[in-house]
């Protein structure tokens, strides 16, 4: 007998690509909202965006199938609904309600960054960022030739933020032409659009990337024409991914100005949930200027810092890992920020008097090596860091008296210099090794796939025990008992049971016995059987036009870059070994 | 030579006592002590004539005071009476006034000394006893002098204070007597000597010198002006704090000394916003004289000044100083040594600073605790003179102590009463608190230079009461500081349980080792680990770190590798298994309440090690107030008789009717609103009593209901708790033997985890039997049930668990289960009936009926409610 006796609500986040990094950065934020409330879980169901059906797409038939996914979300007893469409603009809010979401009526949902009529809403402040970034461009670096590549005629906030950049110019006198402008479809892939804003304007100045993804095509562009983002022309991006402080140079952008979008939108919807009204919110936004814009967030004033003023260390603190403020962290944790207040506020205070003995020193050390092995960098990039550490280290040196309490503090400088460059590169080595493993493991799991002993058969079952070997250490498996079949034009339905095949938990598998297996489709995030997670992505494992199941697996990182891929790799195994 | 103490009663009570002592004149001297905190200055000296006529003899002498010090207790507003008979020794006493009543001057050292030379001494003196009234400047010099005069001859007293005025006031207002009068400005001395007398003095002060030595540069009288050529006062006070000004008996916790006897406090007074002139009256023709000679003084400049009760020397270097509880329990235990070692004890006196019980609330009664059975005897004084060093000095804030004999005796002491240390630390918290204080108002004072010498004074005194007794390792009062200031928060608790039966089998030294091996290798293995370690108890650490350095995954792979260390035995040690509970999110406030919901939780599951949040313990507000609701609900149903059962019908399958009525419990209350078990149950049962009385009123209701029913049964539930209830059985087997017909009742009863009942509840059951009553089994197939002990109760029904029956369409093993149950009926239990509960639907009626189930309940057929028809 299965239990299905959990309580949990579940909320289901709607969302168009997993992998991008605008949807990482929501998935991520809707997460750590939601660390705070055990009796909750997130299911992630994500398609693939498909721009006005265009047949032409070579990719088109994967997409549409792939999107077969968004049926659960009537299948699944989802408690509340968080959405971030940003291409249904184009359609009224009350045709997705009606059309779409017409089961859903008396679900609470949230609309991301997504215009629609009558419904409750998260978005950006589009206006207040992106007029502090070219005011200060046009105001302070005497800027005059601005460009913008900007998004889609469909999307919304798109459009706002070329609204506001006309806006912005005219009112300082610089006249718009739509020379200055270029659309994108919004992805990394912007070359083509990039290459026609230069060649228009081939002394710009400064260009305002529509987002964070844009940017990379226009840095390789710039690059290829001899031209430095943050020397020769100012560059920003929008949303402030965490992207985009890896770019190199690292990439100034607009971001929220506190909770972020996903945040905000968990926020609300726990509030719809227990029955309150709620109003549609606009999030504030700003600047966050890196390399490619340098831009000071905050003054290090000497007064504040003679002072050992507890405010200035904790807005140092969060101008230096300017991502920690918007998560939430887990409660077993170090607590990084107060670490931070700890060894600044006994630099300064050493300073302050003029003495730092040997043990103080050692002390210093340790606790700033302890703030590097506990994962700090995760909350900046090098760069900013460095950069941040060096402003204050120069406001120090200005003010100390003591020779030798000015040493130890250099010095301690100098070892968290060392440590935010040497735990990046750790980062990046480890990002790659992780990459290669995954394809390793990947691979294993074909090889095993096809072994076969003397009569035994490769069958479906044989793919099911190997599932350990997909790279990814929690995962569920759910298939159907027939695949079911796309056909174009016609409404997919999947079957009301479904099987539960096996879960990895941790990286070991257990494979269910077969009359365990059956369940609703309705029940399947509340098998008992599952990973201990709280969060889960579902991806369709299908291979052209069967959809064999559905793959559940825990909402992280990895899982968002590599989701799409391993499940693809499933789908495509169990179709080699269908018998037909 | 012995001594006996009374309490002063009445003056019929004291002369019935004086005649039973048959004191003897011819045998030796006999003094008479009266210390008084009850009696005005004539009716002591009404007290002492009184004394005097019936022991005519007697040398009597007498003292007021704020509080008696009788047999080891402090007592506030009495009189005690101590007589002391000699064996040949003698006593002489005389109270010398120590200023010139024509004059008004005061009466120099060397006239003093005449006069006691003339009246008191002798050859072979060998204890002063030595009151002061009054203010006499001199009073150290005097003191001094008789280190001269008497080498060796010790001296114990102290300047008398009285009760009704407190100790802020001058100390004037105490007096001196004797039969022949009193006098508020003399001095008494009583000498005791003879050829077989011995005595022994001792102190006990608790103070130890920190700090920087200062010379005394400037003074005035009593009044320090300067040292080291810095302002006194301002020099003193910008060490203790503003907070000086609100609670001048801090100069009580920060005394200073002087450089030659480092551990006796020098009283100090701290006077804000005064002039000379007020300090000094220049009506005192003693003063007037002082000011004479200094006319370089503003005697009218009002500012803050420090005094004592001496005059002072300019020259002589002083320290600061502290009083902490460990040096109080270190000199008192040394002091308890002497005093026990002491061959000749016959007498103890004893005489405690008033201040002491100023800053450690329970110094006094800690430290005389121990002398409880002894006849100890004497009072509090405001300042005492003691015998240190081989001198006699003036203290402050002491407790002096002379032993006295003249031939082998011994005092029942309990030196086990100094272990008990605990109310003497509960005040470390207090201090620690005012020291942190005193620190922070250090490093946001502006003069920085002057406050860094004073910063390592405070600390030093932190770390004075943040040290644990012979270990050089944090005590519990560090443990509450770290938390409170370091935000040290993740806290790992290690204790070795169930030491007591240690004793039993290895000896004091082994298990020293062992705890010593235990607390080594703790203390070590934090510090490689870069942890804070306390010393708790004997047998209990804690080990911590602030959440800023440590994560809880690390934290808790240390303590593991910690536990592993701990678990090797060193070979000759004693083998140990310390247990551990780390905890998350420690505060002040939190920690302890946790830890102890911890170990509980730990002795419950038998676990060794266990981490946890101190959030988790916290239950949350919501379900307290439900918690508190429900239990007004109960009791209001109680009182208001708003228990109501209602009856749900079980359906007889084979006839389509109702079979019987099930009683089910309600609860209403004052709004109306119904309560089910599944609200109250758990709370009624936690409080065990209000479960009994709502039980026993549904058991009589149901019973009223159903006392002349004819054709129709009823069940009643009943649980563990009500069968082993000898009340509610007396009830149930009552009310049975007085209805027409028993066979209608049918008790419901849950199977539980207490095996040890089956006893009970087997003869419960056969008494039902007998009375002619039924038995059903309820939830069978769920939580406990345990096939044999269903075998063996010999029931009527039993009632298949809701949770098969609504699963048994969906879930072909819930049916399995059904069809076991109806299989064992048929293999030999025809007369056994089944019934099947939470019937929801036609569906599952179906399959029950398939299965051939006596009996359905569900809301397929009936809803319970409150009135039925029969």
């Amino acid at each position: 007998m299965a239990n299905y006796g959990d309580s949990k609500k579940t909320i289901g986040l709607i969302l168009e690509d997993i992998s991008v990094d605008y949807s990482k950065e929501i998935i991520h934020s809707v997460r750590t909202a939601m660390a705070g409330h055990s009796d909750m879980r997130l299911v992630v169901l994500a398609g693939i965006h498909d721009e006005e059906k265009n047949r032409q797409d070579g990719n088109y038939w994967y997409k549409t199938v792939h999107n077969s996914v968004y049926h659960l979300e009537e299948m699944l007893n989802l408690d509340g609904l968080i959405l971030t469409l940003p291409n249904i603009c184009g359609v009224s809010g009350d045709d997705v309600i009606d059309e779409r979401y017409s089961k859903f009526a008396k679900v609470p949902k949230i609309f991301v960054s997504t215009d629609v009529a009558d419904a409750t809403t998260v978005r950006y402040d589009n206006e207040q960022g992106l007029r502090e970034a070219i005011e200060y461009l046009i105001n302070v670096k005497g800027v005059t030739r601005l460009c913008m590549l900007g998004g889609r005629d469909d999307n919304g906030d798109a459009q706002e933020r070329k609204r506001v950049f006309i806006d912005c110019l005219t009112k300082s006198r610089i006249p718009y032409s739509e020379d200055m402008y270029e659309k994108t479809d919004m992805s990394i892939e912007s070359r083509a659009a990039a290459e026609k804003l230069m060649d228009r304007n081939p002394d710009v100045q400064a260009i305002f990337c529509v987002n964070d993804q844009v940017a990379v095509s226009m840095y390789d562009v710039l690059k290829e024409r001899g031209l430095m983002p943050g020397k020769d022309v100012q560059v920003f991006g929008y949303d402030n991914t965490k992207f985009a402080g890896t770019m190199i140079p690292p990439l100034a952008s607009i971001g929220a100005d506190g909770p972020t979008l996903g945040q905000k939108a968990v926020e609300l919807l726990l509030e719809k949930m227990e029955g309150r009204e709620v109003e549609s919110v606009v999030l504030p936004t700003r600047l966050y200027g890196r390399e490619s814009l340098e831009y000071e967030m905050y003054e290090y004033t000497t007064m504040e810092m003679l002072q050992i003023d507890t405010a200035f260390i904790y807005r140092m603190f969060d101008d230096c890992l300017y991502r920690y403020a918007s998560e939430i962290h887990d409660n077993d944790e170090v607590n990084l920020r107060r670490l931070f207040f700890e060894f600044i506020s006994r630099m300064l205070r050493s300073m302050v008097s003029n003495s730092m003995t040997m043990e103080e020193f050692a002390e210093l050390r340790r606790l700033i090596h302890i703030f590097f092995a506990n994962g700090a960098m995760k909350y900046t990039d090098p760069a900013k860091l460095v950069r941040s550490i060096e402003r204050l280290q120069n406001s120090m040196n200005k003010s100390q008296k003591s020779v030798n309490a000015n040493l130890m503090n250099n010095r301690c400088f100098s070892y968290m210099k060392d440590r935010a460059i040497m735990a990046m590169s750790e980062e990046i080595n480890a990002i790659g090794e992780n990459l290669k493993k995954g394809r390793e493991r990947l691979q294993d799991f074909f090889v095993k796939c096809m072994e076969f002993e003397g009569i035994d058969e490769v069958n479906e079952e044989t793919v099911i025990r190997n599932c350990d070997r997909l790279g990814l250490s929690n995962i569920a498996v759910f298939l159907f008992e027939k695949p079911v079949i796309y056909r174009d034009g016609e409404p997919v339905e999947f079957p009301s049971v479904i099987r539960m095949m096996c879960s990895v938990r941790d990286g070991e598998i257990r494979v269910l016995a077969p009359q365990r297996r059956l369940c609703p489709v309705s029940s399947i995030l509340e098998r008992t059987e599952l990973p201990k997670c709280d969060s889960f992505a579902v991806i369709p494992v299908f291979y052209g036009c069967r959809i064999y199941g559905l793959l559940l697996a825990e909402m992280n990182e990895y899982t968002a870059d590599r989701g799409n891929i391993v499940a693809d790799q499933l789908g495509r195994t169990l179709r080699i070994n269908e018998k037909d | 030579m012995f001594t006996w103490n009374y309490q002063y009663i009445s003056k019929v009570r004291l002369a019935t006592s004086l005649a039973q002592m048959m004191l003897d004149p011819e045998k030796g001297d006999i003094l008479i002590r009266i210390h008084t905190a009850i009696h005005l200055e004539d009716e002591a000296v009404e007290l002492a004539r009184f004394i005097k006529t019936i022991v005519p003899e007697a040398r009597i002498v007498g003292t007021s005071t704020s509080a008696v010090i009788n047999r080891g207790k402090l007592a506030m507003n009495q009189c005690v009476v101590s007589v002391t008979q000699m064996n040949g020794g003698h006593v002489q006493s005389h109270i010398i006034p120590t200023r010139n009543p024509e004059t008004g001057l005061p009466i120099s050292v060397d006239e003093v000394c005449h006069s006691a030379q003339c009246s008191v001494l002798r050859e072979d003196t060998k204890l002063i006893l030595m009151f002061l009234a009054g203010t006499y400047l001199d009073i150290q010099r005097m003191v001094d002098r008789s280190n001269e005069c008497k080498p060796g001859v010790q001296m114990i007293g102290g300047i008398v204070n009285v009760s009704e005025i407190g100790i802020q006031k001058e100390c004037k207002a105490g007096f001196v007597f004797d039969e022949n009068g009193w006098t508020s400005e003399g001095l008494l001395m009583a000498t005791l000597g003879g050829e077989e007398m011995e005595c022994f003095s001792t102190y006990a002060t608790g103070v130890q010198a920190i700090g920087n030595e200062y010379e005394i540069t400037d003074a005035f009288g009593s009044c320090f002006l300067g040292m080291n050529g810095i302002d006194a006062a301002q020099e003193y006070s910008t060490g203790i704090g503003e907070a000086l000004r609100d609670r001048p008996e801090l100069a009580e916790l920060f005394p200073l000394v002087y450089s030659d006897m480092p551990d006796i406090p020098v009283p100090i007074q701290y006077l804000d916003e005064q002039s000379l002139a007020q300090l000094f009256p220049e009506e005192d023709p003693a003063y007037a004289a002082m000011f004479a000679q200094r006319p370089d003084l503003d005697r009218n400049a009002k500012k803050s000044y420090i005094c004592t009760n001496h005059n002072i020397q300019v020259g002589r270097k002083l320290r600061r100083a502290f009083i902490y509880d460990r040096k109080i329990i270190a000199d008192n235990r040394a002091m308890f040594g002497h005093v026990e070692s002491f061959e000749k004890s016959d007498t103890i006196f004893a005489y405690s600073g008033a201040a002491r019980s100023l800053i450690y609330s329970n110094c006094a009664k800690w430290e005389l605790s121990a002398y409880e059975n002894s006849n100890i005897c004497g009072c509090v004084t405001n300042g005492e003179i003691l015998f240190a060093n081989d001198r006699n000095t003036l203290a402050d804030c002491a407790f002096a102590v002379s032993v006295l004999g003249e031939e082998a005796n011994t005092q029942e002491c309990n030196p086990y009463a100094f272990s008990h240390t605990d109310s003497l630390a509960a005040d470390n918290r207090a201090l620690l608190n005012y020291l942190m204080d005193i620190e922070s108002y250090l490093e946001s004072s502006s003069s920085a230079g002057a406050a860094n010498g004073l910063r390592s004074f405070v600390r030093d005194c932190e770390l004075k009461l943040l040290y644990s007794e012979n270990e050089d390792i944090p005590n519990e009062a560090a443990l509450h500081m770290d938390i409170k200031l370091k935000e040290y928060d993740r806290i790992c608790f290690i204790q070795v349980p169930d030491t007591s039966g240690m004793k039993l089998v290895f000896d004091e030294e082994l298990i020293r080792l062992t705890q010593r091996a235990f607390l080594g290798k703790c203390a070590d293995y934090a510090k490689r680990h870069d942890y804070r370690v306390y010393a708790l108890e004997d047998w209990r650490v804690a080990i911590g770190a602030p959440s800023y350095a440590v994560s809880m995954p690390k934290l808790t792979r240390d303590m593991e590798n910690l536990q592993k260390e701990l678990f090797t035995t060193t070979e000759g040690l004693i083998a140990i298994v310390p247990i551990f509970c780390i905890i998350n999110g420690c505060t002040v406030e939190n920690t302890e309440s946790v830890y102890n919901s911890a170990r509980l939780e730990m002795m419950n599951r038998n676990m060794q090690f266990y981490v946890c949040d101190a959030k988790s313990f916290q239950s949350d507000e919501e379900s307290i107030r439900e918690r508190y609701h429900m239990v007004n609900v109960i009791n209001y149903a109680i009182a208001h008789d708003r228990i109501i059962p209602y009856y749900q019908g079980i359906r007889d399958n084979a006839t389509g009717t109702i079979h019987h009525y099930e009683s089910l419990m309600r609860l209403e209350d004052e709004n109306g609103t119904i309560y089910t078990p599944y609200r109250f149950l758990d709370v009624a049962r936690s409080y065990g009593l209000l479960y009994d009385s709502v039980s026993a009123i549904m058991i009589r209701k149901v019973f009223e209901r159903f006392r002349d029913a004819e054709n129709i049964s009823v069940s009643i539930n009943l649980g563990m708790r009500d069968i082993k209830n000898r009340d509610t059985m007396e009830l149930v087997y009552d009310s049975l033997t007085e209805v027409k017909h028993p066979e209608n009742f049918i008790f419901e009863i849950l199977e539980n985890e207490d095996v040890e009942a089956y006893d009970v509840l087997e003869s419960f059951v056969d008494r039902i039997h007998q009375l002619g009553a039924k038995i059903s089994i309820d939830d069978f197939g769920s939580g406990y049930s345990n096939l044999q002990h269903v075998i063996s109760i010999h029931s009527d029904f039993i009632k298949i668990d809701g949770s098969i029956v609504r699963k048994c369409c969906e879930s072909p093993e819930a049916e399995l289960l059904i069809t076991l149950i109806m299989g064992y009926k048929q293999l030999g239990m025809q007369n056994l009936k089944v019934v099947a509960e939470f019937v929801e639907n036609e569906e599952i009626q179906n399959v029950l009926l398939k299965h051939g189930i006596d009996y359905s309940q569900g809301y397929l057929f009936s809803r319970p409610v409150p009135e039925i028809a029969v």
